[in-house]
């Protein structure tokens, strides 16, 4: 019989794909859906559907692909159901948006530490400044206030920054070795 | 993209992400991304940006003189994580004890305890428990109450895991469930081997560590959900075990309405036309002491014939139509098919109520485990593995369990169990052996053993 649950001693594997993988099932949520509460949602019930259908998969090497399609399935599903709400994407546009998501071979984990690397090199300011969105409502005009400067003049400094990270990665990842 | 055209371009999508966009703009920018591969390309390097500044912000302490504490509460709401699993749950968790304004809703509460003894944490009453938290319960009674209103009472030792507000996992242990509020309808316990979803209803569950789990139904019903077997509504009165093995077996219990008749909810009455009743003229019953030896009944006890005589008892008190062993000895019942038969279904019968004290039926309850072997008799008995000396065990019995009873009056007098399979057969096999467990009695008294009336096992028909 197999053992259709996943949430005990016996069953790891999900529980250690899942976190392994959970950073991009977010990442690759966010991007067809309009706010973070939004990929709360459908990450909630998208590994609902990966736990009780684990036995589908060709472990260990199906479950990222296959949990990101649960994914872009569960958010097509959120978006039906939010149409009249502002700033959901429409089927065609979501469709447009996955297949370029899933044409893309390039890999999370790797990109995500060269990222780390290239944040190590910014200046204490920068990086307060730059993770400053993520630290909470408020935050960011506590720092404009702060430093005697508008919220407008703040974002685009970070989108300074943050266009220096991004051409810092892709430096990173062109001087990579190819593989094979 | 020109200079300007990428300029506006990253307003938009920023607008976008920060949340801050007029739905003019959003128009627009869907129209954009629906058209330009370029800039398609470069909204999704944005959003991967965000996702990653987001993760390393949430795993990354806020530096030293922040200008202002961070409360990223109402973004990180992990009310997804109800979904998921341990480990989810204690990333999360861990976060949270990092970062206290991470904290998780609570899934549920500890609501009360009695006599508790933990294996690790302390757990007090009142206190939450998050999604993907395992509470093990080495002695005494704790009862934890879910978001959705309904509560599940441990008794130790048990292992217990809350799964989500409504959902809870049984490792191993005791655990009786009521779900009465309309949230908590559709309240589900899982064990290892399959699920319970009540129906509006109170169930006892139980599980044992290789993963044998039972359920009875107190009131109302339950959907039992064991992957390969049709789902089975049960309802009050009824019970289920499950277990594992090479080939599932499930155990259905139920009591009878306490006639001659010996009618049950869903399992029929003995039959006189299955594959060991004497009418056959194969099958022989020869009852073994501890050692293999053979043995007596006590001495008011029915012949071993009693057993596949196609009849139950007349009455609930009727020793000498029943078969049982000698107060306080062990003992084993062996059912000699005469042949080797594919067997689908067996159905064990007990009727035990005492004229002058009808509170005392404690020779009702059905404990045993059910061995089978094929060919020839294998020379020693089995032991308590699951392939033991030739011997294959297909079930674990224990009536009491299922009907939860902690007293005499609680116990069904009038008592079936059926043991099947998803499978056309359950094995194929010459001999059944009954490891027959006596019932524990008070003060000192002599420990009491079973009134079978009737065991009957069905062959496969031969065109399956």
């Amino acid at each position: 019989m197999s053992d259709p649950l996943p949430p005990s001693d016996a069953d790891f594997d999900f529980n250690e794909h899942f976190a392994h993988h959970e950073a991009e099932f977010r990442a690759y949520a966010r991007s067809l859906l309009p706010t973070w509460d939004a990929v709360d949602e459908v990450i909630q019930s998208a590994s609902l559907v990966m736990w009780r259908k684990l036995d589908e998969v060709d472990l260990p090497k199906g479950f990222l692909p296959w949990g990101k399609c649960v994914v872009r399935f569960e958010a097509q599903k959120y978006c039906r159901t939010k149409a009249r709400d502002h700033h959901v994407f429409d089927p065609e546009l979501l469709n447009l948006l996955a297949t370029h998501l899933d044409e893309d071979e390039s890999s999370f984990g790797q990109e995500q530490e060269i990222l780390e690397a290239c944040l190590d090199k910014v200046s204490a300011t920068n990086r307060r400044l730059v993770l400053a969105p993520y630290r909470g409502h408020g935050v960011l005009t506590k720092l404009a206030e702060a430093s005697g400067r508008t919220r407008n003049s703040l974002y685009k400094q970070i989108r300074r920054i943050r266009n220096r990270l991004q051409q810092c990665v892709e430096e990173k990842l062109r001087s990579l070795p190819l593989e094979g | 993209m020109n200079p300007e055209e990428s300029q506006n371009w990253q307003d938009l999508v920023d607008g976008y992400l920060h949340g801050s966009i007029s739905t003019t703009d959003f128009d627009r920018l869907k129209a954009e991304l629906k058209k330009d591969p370029q800039k398609r390309a470069y909204y999704l390097r944005a959003v991967r940006m965000d996702a990653f500044l987001r993760e390393i912000s949430a795993n990354s302490p806020e530096e030293v003189n922040a200008p202002v504490a961070r409360s990223r509460t109402k973004h990180f709401q992990p009310s997804w994580l109800a979904a998921a699993s341990g480990v989810m749950a204690s990333i999360l968790i861990g976060c949270a004890l990092a970062f206290p304004f991470l904290r998780p809703v609570a899934s549920a509460r500890i609501l009360e305890m009695a006599d508790a003894q933990w294996l690790s944490q302390d757990w007090k009453p009142g206190q939450a428990l998050h999604s993907g938290q395992t509470l093990t319960l080495l002695s005494g009674v704790a009862t934890i109450r879910f978001q959705s209103g309904a509560w599940t009472r441990l008794q130790g030792p048990s292992k217990f895991q809350v799964i989500a507000g409504n959902e809870g996992f049984l490792h191993f242990g005791q655990a009786f469930s009521k779900a009465e509020t309309a949230a908590s309808h559709g309240f589900t316990l899982h064990t290892r081997l399959g699920k319970f979803v009540d129906q509006g209803t109170e169930f006892f569950a139980s599980a044992t560590q290789d993963g044998f789990s039972q359920m009875h139904v107190s009131a109302g019903a339950v959907d039992a959900k064991v992957p390969g077997f049709p789902l089975e509504r049960l309802e009050q009165g009824s019970g289920l075990g499950i277990e594992s093995g090479d080939t599932p077996v499930i155990i259905r219990i139920e009591s009878g309405t306490g006639t001659p008749d010996f009618e049950f909810p869903t399992i029929p009455s003995p039959s006189d036309v299955d594959a060991a009743d004497l009418s056959q003229r194969r099958s022989e019953v020869t009852l073994l002491g501890p050692d293999g030896e053979e043995i007596s009944p006590h001495r008011k006890s029915g012949e071993g014939k009693r057993l596949i005589d196609g009849v139950g008892q007349s009455r609930g008190d009727e020793p000498g139509e029943s078969l049982y062993f000698t107060d306080a000895s062990q003992g084993l019942i062996l059912l000699d098919l005469g042949q080797e038969i594919p067997i689908s279904r067996i159905h064990t019968y007990s009727w035990h109520l005492n004229d002058e004290y009808p509170d005392f039926r404690r020779r009702a309850v059905q404990r045993y485990t059910l061995w089978g072997c094929g060919g020839s008799r294998p020379s020693s008995l089995p032991e308590n593995d699951e392939l033991s000396a030739g011997w294959t065990r297909i079930a674990r019995v224990d009536t009491d369990a299922f009907f939860d009873v902690e007293n005499d009056p609680d116990r069904p007098e009038q008592q079936v169990c059926a043991i099947y399979s998803n499978r056309p057969e359950i094995g194929t096999y010459r001999y059944l052996l009954f490891q027959v467990n006596p019932t524990p009695m008070p003060n000192g008294m002599r420990s009491r053993h079973t009134f079978f009336g009737e065991i009957d096992v069905f062959a496969v028909p031969r065109n399956n």
